[in-house]
């Protein structure tokens, strides 16, 4: 895939979070679009090809939060890595329904993952430094649940997307994976 | 699986420079960085949003048809009703004029707005901050209050970058206001609640309140002008402690739906 591509991607992404779903969305509905991003890049890619593009991500999405900048950028590496580290989810493509099931549900696990380690990393920085602003973190309501089964389904549209695009270009080959 | 392997290294490298950046942010370096890339991608998140915004106007347009000759009825009445407030209204004015004339005070001059528009909102905390397209060259500073076009107040202005503007609304949990209600004077502070509501506390125990009063900003503390609309009381209880009373509030202005707004850069 077209390095280009991603980058495109990854601004539409960004205009897409900050932008155009509040539009459509109760604010506290709208997906981490970052998360599921970073779930499918760990999945096709793996972790070293994709760390320096979950941080431009990550930094994309810094920008638009009220928290310090490079905050969302270390959950969003940690999410990469965790999600990396489940060899398992990717022997099962050919398996596609289950696949599929299995990514829903890690973008699912990664998007509540995301704010309860937000959470802790805020109110950790907010005890070393001062007039850092505290995050409800997650929240058993059905907006908290909308928002990350939107998650869940808009991972899987950015996941065929980038699979499809990596066919087609074949310039960022798969990542060979060893035991 | 060895721990030192490649990725690993490469994991714990970035981990340490995220955390640097972190430090360095903490400084209040990274103000410069996101004021550029909010520059930069100003025009594209304001061109997104309008375009986002006439799309979902046009759809709710085509899901409210069939409610549209009810909605009408309705419409017709309120502006009877409206129409005999306006004359009520005017003798007020009248009065009004005529009283500043016997005191000597000079007539109430109106404020110095700012017309934005809403670009962006934050999709990833609670949900309660919009990016207004207009900051520090255009004369925005940090804690200047933004109203809709009638005079409610929406938030206040909570990070200023040169061309942006962070907007924190009255429903986040760090907004706090000074506020009033209009019918009884009573004061309190009114806050928000996680951003979903907004409820107004610290109210003296001695203060009569009702459901239906009108809650204002007080003015107290010179950061905000005296008499914007907040919304009308709701529910009211007693703090925890006991010692106050506490009442939540409906805000007249939907803040979900916000496209433009004014900032009050003057009063």
């Amino acid at each position: 895939m077209k390095k280009f591509y991603l980058f495109i991607l990854i601004l539409i992404l960004f205009i897409l979070q900050y932008s155009v779903l509040g539009v459509f969305l109760r604010s506290a509905r709208i997906p981490n679009l970052f998360v599921a991003l970073v779930a499918s890049l760990a999945i096709i890619f793996g972790f070293k090809k994709s760390v320096s593009w979950t941080i431009l991500a990550g930094f994309l999405m810094d920008i638009g939060a009220p928290w310090l900048l490079g905050s969302g950028m270390l959950i969003l590496v940690l999410i990469l890595w965790l999600v990396d580290r489940l060899k398992i989810v990717t022997e099962l493509r050919s398996k596609r329904y289950l696949f599929i099931a299995l990514f829903a549900l890690i973008v699912f696990v990664s998007s509540f993952a995301f704010d309860l380690f937000l959470k802790f990393e805020l109110g950790a920085e907010r005890y070393i430094f001062q007039g850092i602003s505290n995050l409800p973190g997650p929240a058993v309501s059905p907006d908290y649940f909308f928002k990350l089964i939107y998650s869940a389904i808009l991972g899987m549209g950015i996941y065929h997307f980038l699979r499809k695009a990596r066919i087609r270009f074949h310039s960022l080959p798969a990542v060979r994976r060893t035991g | 699986m060895k721990f030192f392997s490649r990725e690993n290294i490469k994991f714990l490298s970035a981990v340490i420079l995220l955390i640097v950046i972190i430090f360095l942010s903490s400084r209040g370096a990274d103000n410069p960085v996101k004021g550029t890339v909010l520059w930069l991608t100003s025009p594209f998140l304001k061109t997104f949003r309008i375009f986002s915004g006439a799309v979902h106007g046009f759809f709710q347009f085509l899901g409210s048809i069939g409610e549209l000759k009810g909605e009408n009825e309705k419409l017709v009445k309120k502006n009877q009703e409206l129409l005999a407030e306006i004359v009520k209204f005017k003798d007020t004015e009248k009065e009004n004029e005529l009283l500043r004339k016997e005191l000597g005070l000079v007539p109430k001059n109106k404020y110095n707005l700012e017309a934005s528009f809403v670009i962006g909102q934050d999709a990833l905390g609670a949900g309660s901050s919009i990016f207004i397209d207009k900051g520090k060259n255009k004369g925005i500073q940090e804690g200047m209050a933004v109203i809709v076009s009638n005079g409610i107040l929406v938030g206040k202005v909570s990070e200023v970058f040169p061309d942006t503007a962070r907007v924190v609304l009255i429903t986040d949990r760090d907004s706090i206001v000074n506020g009033e209600v209009l019918e009884s004077g009573a004061k309190g502070i009114i806050k928000g609640t996680y951003g979903l509501g907004i409820m107004m506390d610290m109210i003296s125990q001695t203060e009569v309140l009702k459901e239906g009063d009108a809650a204002i900003t007080s003015g107290l503390g010179g950061e905000m002008p005296r008499g914007l609309l907040i919304g009308k009381i709701g529910q009211i209880g007693q703090s925890e402690d006991k010692l106050f009373q506490q009442a939540t509030i409906f805000s007249l202005a939907d803040l979900s739906s916000l496209r433009v707004v004014f900032v009050v850069k003057k009063f």
